[in-house]
């Protein structure tokens, strides 16, 4: 990123306040780790959004969509050098937080399918536990606007990169890239409560802290091959000491050869009896066909532990072509495309209280999954708090 | 005693009282097998076995290529949680079966047995044989014939973990693909129509499609151990993109060769290739559609179901350049098992090449009929049953509707009618004229003195193969 393209108007006095916004901040995330001080942190990843979602005015109604949030306790306001914005406050904040959440949605609304995915744009992360987290993203803020070598960024993984990536990957400490995303129900206040957590370690900030920036989704199977790798960190991850205890119910997305592995044995082994059975696993389609026998058998295995298992189909198209009753799996994962929704109509309404809807980054999304009775949500319109919307008549 | 064994053969035990002959001679370099511990186990049990009860899961009796690394694994791992609630032990013997030594305190032995049952009898011919429980003491003696058994069996070779080489290996993969002379790494091999109520000897047989192939196998006899990419699914489907380039650039090149690449040489009969879906989508890809056009070639493009479903918009894509194309869509690597659990037909192919397994003969009736369910789905007319290397696999698929067939039996009947043809035969094996059929090139194919016959489309009626193969009723 260029400074041109970070600040089209920036002058020398704003480029100075955003260099000590981030001083700030960095000195503040130390402050909370060293004295154990409680914080709540929001970071709005501006960063990810195309440059064409990121001229002033919209950086400005940013900002704004952030107001709600200055009503919090201690609340402060952070604008970074590469246009990411960070509120830290104390104490819960639920309302403004959601406020906040829906402004920033409906400001994205018309270009959702531009948009990065929720994970990339809305960071949440608790003071002073996630304060290595936060001082990651300050500094990769700071050099993301001066220093990142540009020529990387942007490049597709490749061979090379993906074997340097792993290397790193086994020395790196990778619970900084530990990721939570909330799964919905509507309640019936008319509202979307969590029902449980996504959680995961994030590929796209994986391959800009390790791997220059590269894209990984570019290279469709490289990065299959890295998902691969990333399961066994992650299991490794949730099964050490208390890392579950108190937590609620999550789901982790998986390859078939994961389940398998010895790496989800010590998780299964981990795994608190409170959480048995509120745990869900998602298969992708081609993990499950490549190697039909071990899907059977990690399926048959996984229930027997008391797994909910979960097919995640990356569109509509598939519903037909993957039936979960043909598969024996619990609940399907579609990702919202308006494009899908023609075929999608005349499919849904069977098994629609078995379906997820991913993706859910508009009311649009959310109107068309709740008319068609879907009863999941995940998606930057569907966080808790958030209006569910009535379902309109089909 | 211990419920947890972290190396799977049993904690060290006192020295069992068992004759020297069951216990002697199986050591070696210090390895203790898991029947001598058992063994020692059984004796230490014996002296008060009332509640004690053993179970046996034959691991060993699961059909090929199982068991596999994750079979064992988790076996281990259910019997040594069922043992933590019972005092008791687990053994991995050397034949890959897992015995459970426990005190039915916390759980019926039945309950055990029948979880395991479960999990593992679907990849076993006889999943009530899977599992032997002897309660203690009245099956003593059954379980230690059991197990000095196994220790007179030679130990079984058992499926290695699989390994996943390193990333760094895909430029090592794309420099020999892209180096290694075409005619040692394609080869090809034809498809049949077969007609049940002709002879296949006679007009009941004829030739649908030559496909060419890339032999990795060949290719990774060439590669050094560490750097080939096995079962690594995802390097696999990632090196495609090279094969693909590879495959169009040596048909380009070869071009008014008169060689089995020229897509020119016998034009009547349909081509197909393996692509992946950037293949489809290149530009080479295009230039080479319209060659074939340009030749009077009809072409069948052959793309993995697993790559369908991975990216349904890129294929989707794939499936309408095809069809502006003029070629044919065809869904490869369908097993029985996927045409039973999915409906690959709905991706909308013109043919779906399905993998014969012996399996298929033996599937219990649930999966019998949903496989059943999926044929009738598919429609058989569109169905190729490939490698179909044996005759069971042909009358199978007759008996279900299938016409289309490609395998190593196929290859046998094609070349029994052409050495019935062949003047020169006499100094031919039908394996040498089976093999030659499939080489591209080399001194295999060079030794043939009759290359015209061993290319043609429809080599003239001869004889048939030892078995008639209309469909049985």
């Amino acid at each position: 990123m260029t400074v041109g393209q970070a600040h089209p108007t920036a002058d020398g006095e704003m480029e100075a306040a955003a260099q000590q916004d981030a001083r700030r901040l960095l000195s503040l995330a130390a402050e909370c780790e060293a004295a154990g001080i409680t914080r709540h942190c929001l970071v709005l990843r501006l960063s990810s959004v195309p440059a064409e979602l990121r001229k002033p005015h919209h950086l400005r109604l940013a900002r704004d969509a952030l107001d709600p949030l200055l009503g919090a306790s201690r609340a402060q306001r952070f604008i970074l050098p590469n246009d990411d914005i960070a509120m830290v406050w104390r104490g819960p904040a639920e309302a403004q937080l959601s406020a906040s959440q829906h402004a920033v949605t409906e400001m994205f609304a018309d270009a959702a399918a531009a948009m990065p995915s929720v994970e990339s744009l809305w960071r949440r992360l608790d003071l002073p536990m996630e304060a290595k987290a936060l001082r990651s993203l300050v500094a990769e803020s700071l050099s993301e606007h001066g220093q990142r070598p540009d020529g990387q960024r942007g490049r597709p993984l490749d061979a090379s990169a993906l074997a340097a990536l792993e290397a790193a990957l086994a020395q790196a400490d990778v619970a900084r890239f530990a990721r939570r995303r909330a799964v919905c129900v509507p309640g019936q206040d008319g509202r979307f409560r969590g029902a449980w957590e996504a959680r995961y370690l994030s590929v796209d900030e994986i391959c800009s802290e390790l791997a220059d920036g590269r894209v990984a989704s570019a290279e469709p199977w490289l990065c299959r091959r890295l998902a691969r790798t990333l399961d066994r960190r992650l299991l490794a991850l949730l099964s050490a000491n208390d890392e579950l205890r108190g937590a609620g119910p999550f789901g982790l997305d998986l390859d078939v050869a994961s389940v398998l592995g010895p790496d989800f044995l010590r998780f299964d082994t981990a795994l608190p009896q409170l959480l048995r059975g509120r745990v869900t696993l998602g298969f992708q389609p081609a993990d499950i066909l490549a190697d039909l026998p071990a899907f059977l058998f990690a399926r048959d295995f996984a229930r027997a532990r008391r797994y909910r298992l979960m097919l995640r189909l990356p569109t509509c198209d598939l519903l037909p072509v993957l039936p979960t009753e043909k598969l024996g799996l619990d609940l399907v994962e579609i990702g919202w495309s308006a494009a899908a929704t023609a075929l999608a109509n005349t499919l849904l309404d069977q098994e629609a209280s078995l379906m997820l809807l991913a993706r859910a980054d508009t009311a649009d999304a959310i109107k068309w999954g709740r008319t068609h009775g879907i009863a999941l949500f995940e998606g930057r319109a569907a966080m808790p708090g958030q209006p569910t919307f009535a379902p309109r008549p089909i | 005693m211990s419920g947890r064994d972290p190396t799977g053969h049993g904690d060290a035990l006192p020295t069992p009282r068992f004759p020297p002959a069951i216990l002697a001679g199986r050591s070696e370099a210090g390895f203790i097998p898991g029947e001598r511990h058992l063994l020692a186990a059984i004796e230490r049990v014996a002296r008060a076995p009332q509640g004690w009860s053993a179970i046996a899961l034959h691991l060993s009796r699961l059909t090929p290529p199982a068991p596999r690394a994750h079979h064992r694994r988790i076996a281990r791992a259910l019997m040594q949680d069922a043992a933590q609630r019972g005092d008791g032990q687990v053994f991995s013997l050397r034949n890959g079966d897992v015995v459970l030594l426990a005190r039915d305190r916390a759980q019926p032995p039945a309950a055990v047995s029948e979880r395991l049952r479960q999990l593992f009898g679907r990849e076993a011919d006889d999943a009530a044989g899977l599992v032997s429980e002897w309660e203690l003491p009245a099956g003593s003696p059954e379980l230690l014939a059991y197990t000095a058994e196994r220790l007179r069996e030679p130990e079984a070779v058992t499926a290695a973990e699989a390994t996943h080489p390193p990333a760094g290996i895909i430029d090592t993969v794309a420099a020999a693909i892209a180096g290694a002379r075409p005619p040692d790494i394609v080869h090809r091999q034809v498809a049949v129509h077969l007609d049940p109520t002709g002879t296949p000897s006679g007009s009941g047989m004829r030739v649908a499609f030559r496909e060419l192939t890339f032999s990795l196998d060949v290719l990774e006899t060439r590669l050094p151990a560490t750097m080939r990419p096995g079962q690594d699914t995802a390097l696999l489907l990632h090196l495609g993109r090279y094969l693909d380039q590879r495959m169009l650039q040596v048909l380009r090149l070869d071009r008014g060769s008169a060689t089995p690449l020229d897509i020119g040489v016998n034009a009547d009969i349909a081509l197909h290739l393996n692509l992946s879906l950037p293949g489809v989508l290149s530009n080479a890809f295009a230039v080479f559609a319209e060659d074939c056009r340009a030749a009077g070639r009809s072409l069948g493009i052959e793309i993995s179901l697993v790559e369908a479903v991975a990216d349904p918009p890129a294929f989707a894509r794939a499936a309408a350049r095809l069809r502006r194309l003029g070629a044919r869509l065809v869904l490869d690597g369908v097993s029985h098992l996927a045409l039973a659990l999915s409906r690959p037909a709905l991706l909308g192919a013109d043919l779906i090449k399905l993998a014969w397994s012996s399996r298929i003969t033996e599937l219990p009736p649930d999966d019998q009929e949903a496989l059943g369910t999926g044929l009738r789905d598919a429609e058989p007319a569109r169905i190729v049953l490939q490698r179909a290397e044996t005759e069971a696999a042909v009358r199978w698929g007759l008996a279900n509707g299938i016409r289309l067939f490609q395998g190593r039996y196929v290859d046998q009947m094609q070349a029994v009618r052409r050495m019935v043809a062949c003047p020169k035969a006499a100094a031919c094996t039908l394996r040498q004229c089976v093999e030659r059929a499939i080489a591209t090139g080399g001194a295999g194919r060079a030794s043939c003195a009759n290359l015209p016959l061993l290319d043609a489309a429809l080599p003239p009626p001869g004889t048939a193969p030892a078995t008639p193969l209309a469909a049985k009723p």
